[in-house]
């Protein structure tokens, strides 16, 4: 395994998009992890004197409506993003992992189930869904870690579904099965490492879902509480403010674009190098 | 084509009932009074008694559920916590400025798309090919919040050429027709590339095909060729994904009126977020998320009168 | 002595540089005469075929001279195509749209001709119903994936022929089909020459359709057309190596018994280039 992830990064690395967008995710990871040490000013450091100015020397991307500093806001920020998006894809996908799997390889009828119930789940258009989640259960950042991870069980489990499904049906899985194989030997050794492929290329694609959704709900002010930091929270500060000085909220764009481009190129270039078909892509 | 048509409403149905039926034991997830949580903290005992009396939550659980559905079935959506109105009437108020929004904005980005698609398989290879697919796969990404608020700094505000907040003075055509410029660009932004990426990959693979070559062979005009062969057959995954976004064409909606102040059922739902106002949060689910099953059963349906090969597909289950 | 129908001099196409799909080849049809084009996989008869009518992709680079009723079209085979030329494809299965109904394409090929479409409509069925489609009317609204292999076929032909082409060329028609059809479309195909004053081009691996259906046969090896001549002389008589080869390795012809069938050898293939039956 660990040589074929090799194989993987170089290919992706000789992407150039690929390459760009491992590079932003580097950064947007880095800045997560490392908020304590890179990020200039203490985020929470109210100062109205110095509130909403233009980037300067001192502030490299200004200052906020109470006078705090933009740029580790938005360090802090994607800790916050980073933070949410870890946890509710983690969970989303493990439950989703699980009840794919079972979709596929259980009997129809428990497929059918949980096919009514996938469908269901993603019939009702995301926003609403996580403001009524929001309603009952109160504004916080663990409704929206919950709603979020209850949002993402379909996604992961209708792909899980299908390469299960594919793969049962596979000779090697009748081999093994012939062989005299228990049904968790199968799903934990074959049926797993296949699948998560495809798994990872679909996080990389979702992140960006995930953080603009967390964005909205908390631009909104119904997601992470202030004084927490978010990407969207700090839009909104931005947007209250666009007449007094415009530059808070452009700069409050950027981490958001940085992080969709980034995780997106990513995606679609680890999805080319896993296609095997592709190998010799080359020529047009 | 008629039984795949039946299966195809049937199976429509029965989503929106599970998805009723969640909606209404949402409220029963939380501990304690359903009424009392619907309304948060700070609600009085008045307005939860007369919350529960109104969601009849006094009766016994199978009368519940079943007056729930012969209520929303007849249009009886319940009460606003807050102004007592119906909530039926406030959503059908609310809704036609949401649907005009979101007609338009996909409206303009398919009739952008689509050209640009098959534009993109003419020129093949060559740079503005490339510089088209980078573009799009850049432009996808990028959440359609951000793209609405840098449009609106941008023309409304530093520009001054299009208004920031409203939808125009009723009455008044031209003014409403200017609102709604910003917040359609900002949805269509995003299905401009992404739809175009869909056309043109359907077409590269359907132009491929021998069927295509039968017909050069046999003198149809190129025109002809494009079009009636490719790509009417190029549409119909393009459709097909279409109606899996459908859903997240309403969620821009949704929100891109929040951004510009549009009247219509983002504003309407946030509010009632914020005030904890439930029934109007429900009632607008239930609707929109009607909308979208419909939808999605009409995308359906328009791709099996396309395609003879899917209706044909049921004929023997 | 009339000018040939179809006249091609010293043919040569190549792929970007690369691969020479067909080198120096000449080849003449006449009118009335069924030709036959065989060879192996990769012998370049489809090539060939292809490159008459102009269909070759964009990326192909032909040299030579095609000549068709005494004119070089070379390069600007559009106009003739279904008018004068009209060509049969090689996979029924896939030859036509699947989302438009047969009689629908039928009407749609005779786009070169003039007419109403009602009256190509009629036409179509007509020509259906010529070929052996039964109820023909009904089976014109019926989609691709409704018909048989062999039916689909026959509509192929049927399409060919309504714009009544002075070069009719099938490329590989039978190869898609299992035995029984096949009989059918060589049987067909017998039938309608009886009517048909043009010319017929057949590209087939498949040398038992050749000797039904042809008066003259060219063999292609490897890009080179290596022998040429009246059907009877070639399979009584072949000269070239190669030809003599592909002619042992017809199961229909093995007349004793053996343990192996006989195949070309690596040996023997190096002995056809440098050979030459001239």
């Amino acid at each position: 395994m660990p040589s074929g992830v090799h194989e993987i990064l170089k290919r992706v690395m000789r992407d150039p998009l690929g390459l760009l967008g491992l590079v932003l995710v580097i950064i947007v990871i880095g800045a997560a992890l490392f908020a304590d040490v890179i990020s200039p000013y203490d985020p929470a450091k109210i100062d109205v004197l110095r509130k909403l100015q233009d980037p300067s020397a001192a502030h490299w991307l200004g200052t906020d409506q109470l006078g705090r500093d933009t740029l580790s806001r938005i360090i802090y920020g994607a800790r916050v993003a980073m933070g949410i998006a870890v946890f509710s894809i983690g969970i989303g996908a493990f439950i989703g992992l699980i009840l794919g799997m079972l979709a596929g390889y259980g009997p129809r009828w428990l497929d059918s189930l949980l096919i009514f119930f996938f469908d269901s789940l993603s019939a009702i258009p995301l926003i609403l869904f996580a403001l009524t989640v929001i309603v009952i259960l109160g504004p916080g950042t663990g409704t929206l870690i919950f709603v979020i991870a209850l949002i993402s069980i379909p996604v992961y489990g209708r792909l899980v579904r299908a390469q299960t499904l594919a793969l049962r049906r596979s000779e090697f899985i009748l081999a093994e099965q012939a062989m005299g194989a228990g049904t968790f030997r199968i799903i934990g050794i074959h049926l797993l490492p296949n699948v998560l492929g495809p798994l990872v290329i679909l996080v990389s694609m979702d992140i960006p879902t995930v953080v603009a959704l967390e964005a909205a709900l908390s631009y909104l002010g119904l997601g992470v509480r202030p004084p927490t930091p978010s990407w969207g929270t700090i839009l909104n500060d931005g947007y209250t403010s666009l007449r007094t000085n415009p530059s808070l909220v452009i700069a409050a764009g950027i981490p958001l674009v940085i992080a969709t481009l980034g995780f997106t190129f990513l995606g679609e270039s680890l999805r080319d190098a896993l296609d095997p078909k592709l190998k010799r892509r080359q020529s047009p | 084509m008629l039984a795949y048509t039946i299966k195809r409403i049937g199976l429509g149905l029965l989503i929106l009932i599970g998805v009723m039926f969640a909606m209404y034991a949402a409220v029963f997830i939380v501990p304690g009074n359903p009424a009392r949580a619907a309304l948060g903290p700070r609600a009085t005992q008045e307005m939860i008694d007369r919350l529960t009396r109104e969601m009849g939550l006094d009766q016994p659980y199978l009368v519940q559920v079943y007056n729930f559905f012969v209520n929303v079935l007849s249009g009886n959506l319940g009460l606003d916590v807050i102004s007592n109105r119906p909530v039926a009437t406030e959503i059908w108020e609310a809704l036609p400025n949401t649907l005009i929004l979101c007609v338009v904005g996909l409206g303009w980005a398919t009739l952008l798309a689509i050209p640009l698609g098959c534009l993109a398989v003419l020129k093949r290879g060559t740079w503005i090919d490339r510089a088209t697919s980078l573009l799009s796969v850049s432009v996808i990404s990028l959440p359609y919040y951000v793209i609405a608020i840098y449009a609106l700094l941008i023309f409304a505000v530093e520009l001054n050429w299009l208004p920031a907040i409203g939808d125009g003075e009723p009455g008044d055509i031209g003014s409403q027709i200017r609102a709604l410029i910003l917040p359609a660009f900002a949805i269509g932004f995003t299905w401009v590339g992404y739809l175009a990426r869909l056309v043109r990959a359907s077409m590269l693979d359907v132009m491929g095909e021998p069927h295509i070559r039968t017909a050069r062979a046999f003198g149809v005009p190129e025109w002809k060729i494009v079009t009636k062969y490719g790509l009417r057959i190029a549409l119909i995954p393009t459709l097909s994904l279409l109606a899996v976004s459908l859903g997240g064409l309403i969620s821009s909606a949704v929100f891109v009126e929040v951004i510009f102040s549009r009247p219509g059922i983002g504003k309407l739902v946030t509010a009632a977020v914020a005030l904890r106002n439930y029934p109007v949060v429900m009632g607008a689910v239930l609707v929109m998320t009607a909308i979208y099953v419909t939808l999605t059963i009409a995308v359906d349906l328009l791709i099996a009168r396309l395609d003879p090969r899917i209706r044909d597909a049921f004929r023997g289950t | 002595m009339t000018p040939p129908l179809l006249a091609i001099r010293d043919l040569t196409i190549d792929y970007a540089g690369h691969v020479q799909a067909v080198r120096k080849a000449n080849l003449e049809i006449r009118m009335g005469e069924a030709v036959g084009l065989v060879g192996e996989s990769g012998s370049g008869k489809s090539t060939l075929a292809a490159a008459i009518p102009g269909l070759l992709p964009d990326s192909a680079r032909i040299q030579g001279d095609i000549t068709f009723k005494d004119k070089n079209i070379a390069g600007n085979q559009r106009a003739l195509r279904g008018d004068e030329i009209a060509m049969v494809f090689q996979d029924p299965m896939t030859s036509f749209n699947p989302v438009l109904t047969i009689g629908e394409q039928l009407v749609d090929f005779q786009s070169r001709i003039p007419g109403s479409a009602r009256e190509k409509h009629r036409r179509a069925v007509a020509m259906l119903a010529r070929v052996g489609i039964p109820d023909a009317a009904m089976r014109a609204e019926s989609y691709p994936h409704e018909l048989s292999g062999g039916m689909r076929q026959r509509a192929a032909i049927a399409a060919a022929l309504l714009v009544n082409p002075s070069l009719l060329i099938a490329d590989e028609p039978t190869t898609a089909l299992d035995v029984t059809m096949e009989a059918q479309i060589v049987h067909l195909f017998r039938e309608l020459r009886r009517d048909y004053g043009g010319g017929i081009l057949i590209v087939t691996h498949h040398l038992g359709v050749v000797a039904e259906l042809c008066d003259r046969v060219y063999v292609m090896y490897r890009g080179d057309v290596v022998e040429e001549g009246a059907v009877d002389d070639i399979f009584h008589n072949p000269r070239h190596p190669y030809t003599r080869a592909l002619l042992a390795c017809d199961p229909a012809r093995i007349h004793e018994r053996t343990d192996y069938l006989p195949v070309i050898s690596d040996a023997e293939r190096a002995t056809f280039t440098r050979a030459s039956w001239r």
